[in-house]
């Protein structure tokens, strides 16, 4: 367990410092002359001049990068080109609103994918198994915008045919205001759940199939149980086990769903910040608020490994 | 060992109705792309103020925008975009991952181990924050949506190719052939190619399908089709501004690409059942099994 750990923590700092140098790169070194680009063509001499300070060009690249990497260990990720505010305090201000958001997500995603999978995988030979089954491959396909905007349509305040939640918006008041926020974040939150929840509605589903074809269930069902029974008392682990190790490969869908949709919704959170932030050239912004997002990705990943390495029997028995 | 006959796979891809669907959908996608470029029911730029918000009907069959621009025309347009997305991000996608594949594969293990722990890392990265990085760095573009997704996935494709690759190189037949003289050209071009595209091609498939979707993210976004350029996701923003007049505006477009990227995830399904020849040799029993 403890050389699991230790190569897992060191594939994740590695994973870091990759990030870290292909963000430097792309950002500072592939595009030329950053500060002409950032200031423009009718930027005068003294304006890049000051660009360029400010950025920290006039060193050598190497210096830039290690002045940034150094930076990053005590959380000081510089300041916007064009608000002077730090990006540090202006990531913990909207994190704000796309922790919660992501998280809302994710409990309506597993909470979609186990309900329905595991009642799909049971009734997988009847009409409602298969009809679930279908609906769930046809919304894989919907892009999560679309759906947005067709929650918009229906349940949005204002344009919406039922109008009873905002679909634009966050109260100025933030969390000031608890239950005006948690509105704000329901249709959101409900978008990006749904399309998340149908695509882990599958990998339940065939999990489910699985467990029933399994020796453990069939003998359950010999002593008497029914199948949902023997399904629900010794299949679940396994189900909830594959769940697990999926859901790993959604967090990356669930960051990106929610750059699109904070903007959708008009929500300020890191990811329209950061939509902001490119169409502005705030380039330290920017590094800072990808490596964010890709540090999340990478770190909430590295979590969801140990936590199948501690739970699941069969891989402790195998580091063992 | 006989090459898998042409005609054959088609005729297994078709006979599903997920193959049929699929290839017929992407199909009259392309068409439609095609036909847009000399032939739209109404040319793009025609406005007219006095027919514009009309909903569906004999005139405009899917109504009219907010100047009364047609919106079936703008649809069928929208869906050039859409191919070249997919086209080229697929293409990328192939040359990275196909490269990556090979020399992880092929090469000794001091220089593929590196590789493939970089594979392993990349694969984390999301592909949109990918494209907003270039986007910042380089201005948005369509190029910059199919070369996240190209390089993104292409990551995927490797992956999953290269142990395909190391199965076949390493299987005793390979050996045969080159214990009978067969060079590593021969090898590539009569063993590894033909058992390796199978896996290959349906991975590659499931590309377009997010090729298609980022693009509709990044250009809704304003990251990926320039304006004024056709394209299902800049339809999707334009509609959502009028949202309150005309709500049934944000059908059209999102319904394009829904129906389009469900088509090309059952073609990929049916893809890997039609081509793969483990599958196939299972079915035709009467022919002897070879190991």
């Amino acid at each position: 367990m403890a050389r699991f750990l230790v190569r897992r923590l060191a594939l994740l700092a590695l994973g870091l410092l990759v990030a870290s140098l292909a963000i430097f790169l792309v950002l500072r070194v592939l595009p030329g002359d950053v500060a002409q680009l950032i200031a423009g063509t009718n930027a005068t001499p003294e304006q890049v001049a000051g660009i360029r300070a400010g950025l920290g060009l006039d060193r050598s690249l190497p210096g830039q990068y290690l002045g940034w990497l150094g930076g990053l260990l005590h959380l000081d990720l510089g300041r916007s080109l064009l608000t002077n505010q730090t990006v540090a305090s202006a990531l913990a201000e909207r994190a704000g609103v796309t922790v919660p958001l992501t998280a809302m997500a994710f409990v309506i995603a597993v909470a979609i994918a186990l309900t329905l999978g595991v009642y799909s995988g049971l009734r997988h030979d009847r009409p409602v198994g298969v009809a679930i089954g279908f609906v769930s491959q046809a919304l894989a396909a919907v892009p999560a915008l679309w759906m947005g905007l067709l929650l918009i349509v229906v349940f949005g305040e204002g344009v919406g045919l039922l109008g009873v939640l905002p679909g634009n918006g966050f109260p100025d008041a933030g969390w000031g205001r608890p239950g005006a926020a948690f509105a704000a974040l329901v249709l959101p939150a409900v978008t990006i759940g749904l399309i998340e929840g149908v695509a882990l509605l599958r990998f339940v589903r065939s999990a489910v199939l699985d467990a029933l074809g399994q020796d453990y269930v069939r003998a359950a069902a010999a002593r008497g149980l029914t199948r949902t029974q023997a399904l629900l008392r010794h299949g679940l682990p396994n189900v909830g086990l594959s769940l697990l190790s999926v859901s790993a490969l959604q967090i990356a869908a669930l960051v990106t769903g929610a750059v699109v949709i904070e903007s959708l919704f008009n929500l300020p959170g890191v990811g329209r910040m950061l939509v902001g932030d490119v169409g502005n050239r705030d380039l330290t912004k920017v590094q800072g608020e990808v490596l964010f997002l890709t540090g999340l990705v990478l770190v909430i990943g590295t979590l969801v490994d140990v936590a199948h390495r501690v739970i699941d029997p069969r891989q402790r028995a195998e580091a063992a | 060992m006989s090459a898998p006959g042409r005609p054959q796979w088609i005729g297994e891809l078709l006979r599903r109705p997920a193959g049929a669907f699929g290839s017929a959908v992407v199909a009259i996608v392309a068409a439609a792309a095609l036909v847009s470029l000399f032939w739209t029911p109404y040319p793009l730029l025609q406005q007219s103020v006095a027919e514009r918000w009309q909903g569906p009907g004999a005139r405009h069959w899917l109504g009219t925008d907010q100047i009364g621009r047609d919106t079936l025309s703008w649809l069928l347009a929208g869906g050039r975009t859409t191919v070249f997305v997919a086209f080229w991000a697929t293409l990328i996608a192939a040359a990275v991952g196909l490269a990556l594949a090979t020399l992880t594969a092929l090469s000794p293990r001091r220089v593929a181990e590196p590789v493939i722990v970089l594979v392993d890392i990349l694969i984390a990265f999301p592909v949109l924050l990918i494209a907003m990085l270039l986007a910042a760095g380089f201005g948005g573009s369509l190029w910059v949506v199919v070369t996240a997704v190209g390089v993104g996935i292409g990551m995927n494709v490797a992956r999953v190719v290269r142990p395909e690759i190391r199965r076949v190189t390493g299987s005793d037949y390979v050996l045969a052939a080159r214990a009978g003289g067969v060079g590593p050209a021969g090898i590539l071009a009569r063993h590894v190619i033909p058992n390796v595209a199978a896996v290959a091609i349906v991975q590659l498939s499931y590309v377009a399908a997010v090729a298609i979707l980022a693009e509709a993210g990044l250009s809704y976004l304003g990251y990926g089709a320039p304006a004024g350029t056709p394209s299902w996701g800049r339809s999707l923003a334009d509609s959502q501004q009028y949202i309150a007049v005309q709500p049934a505006s944000v059908v059209w477009p999102g319904l394009a690409i829904a129906v389009t990227v469900l088509a090309i995830t059952l073609l990929g399904d049916a893809l890997r059942e039609a081509l793969d020849p483990r599958l196939r040799r299972e079915r035709r029993s009467s022919e002897p099994r070879r190991r």
